[in-house]
């Protein structure tokens, strides 16, 4: 995919592997690595959205310190930041944990192991972006 | 409380050890039908799951399979790849097969939980499912224990 994302996005996984992983994926979506950020768990994602405009996060949910969970929900309680966009890409499996998810207006859910493509494709739709 | 766990044998085990594999990293596996040829396994990773019942899941692999796996989710050559990555790239593995695992387990309505990655020792206990795999040539062995009941 070579177009060019005009968009941030925010990748929150308490492994750093697997951050770089997702990173580099995001970029073959289009968005500019300079574009890309981190954070490994839910109090670093939130100090990131206090300093820089993030239109996607991508969400893990098992982290420590803060979970994906409390992350979303102290995100839709903050009035500045509570239409950010959430795609959870974890391995999450509890059915009630991702309906809870679901309420907290987290639409889109990518179970590892996800395919690259399955991820480009997730963002592109998610952005309101067709894949080039 | 502890009930009986659905079925999940050998074979089913490894197909989901193998998904796993070729989906995060790329990295090709095959059960194994000679494991004493392959290399010891001497670095382990665990994750603990809860819910309608509890257990463990447990990677033991060599070395090399681990800087293996690291490179590949890296895209990285391995002489790049230190110790911590390998570790690493072993712990998120066994996130990753956790959660694969308690998805077979639970199917749609899937009420288990898993708990955090680890490294560890080796030598988890419990009822066993196990399978091991050629991995490019290195070990991996995935063990999921059902804890026994209190």
């Amino acid at each position: 995919m070579s177009t060019n994302l005009n968009c941030h996005v925010l990748v929150v996984d308490d492994s750093p592997i697997l951050r770089t992983a997702i990173k580099k994926v995001v970029k073959l979506a289009g968005v500019p690595e300079d574009r890309i950020f981190e954070a490994g768990n839910g109090v670093e994602a939130l100090d990131v959205l206090e300093t820089v405009w993030i239109d996607l996060v991508l969400l893990d949910l098992n982290m420590p310190v803060m979970d994906g969970e409390q992350f979303a929900r102290e995100l839709r309680n903050r009035p500045d930041l509570k239409d950010v966009a959430v795609v959870v890409v974890s391995t999450e499996a509890n059915r009630e944990r991702l309906e809870r998810m679901h309420e907290l207006g987290v639409e889109h859910t990518l179970r590892k192991p996800f395919e690259p493509e399955a991820l480009c494709r997730l963002i592109s739709d998610v952005l309101g972006v067709k894949p080039a | 409380m502890d009930t009986e766990l659905p079925a999940l044998d050998s074979n089913s085990l490894a197909r989901l050890v193998v998904e796993a594999l070729e989906r995060t990293a790329f990295v090709l596996a095959d059960p194994c039908e000679e494991p004493e040829q392959l290399p010891a396994a001497d670095t382990f990773a665990q994750i603990d799951f809860t819910g309608p019942a509890s257990g463990t899941v447990e990677l033991r692999s060599s070395r090399a399979f681990a800087r293996n796996l690291a490179a590949s989710i890296l895209g990285a050559d391995q002489t790049e790849i230190s110790d911590l990555q390998s570790e690493e790239a072993l712990r998120e593995l066994a996130n990753i097969v956790g959660g694969s695992v308690i998805t077979a387990l639970g199917g749609s309505d899937c009420r288990f939980s898993l708990g955090l990655p680890r490294l560890g020792q080796g030598g988890a206990t419990g009822d066993d499912t196990a399978c091991i795999l050629d991995a490019e040539g290195e070990r991996l062995e995935v063990h999921c224990h059902r804890a026994k009941a209190a």
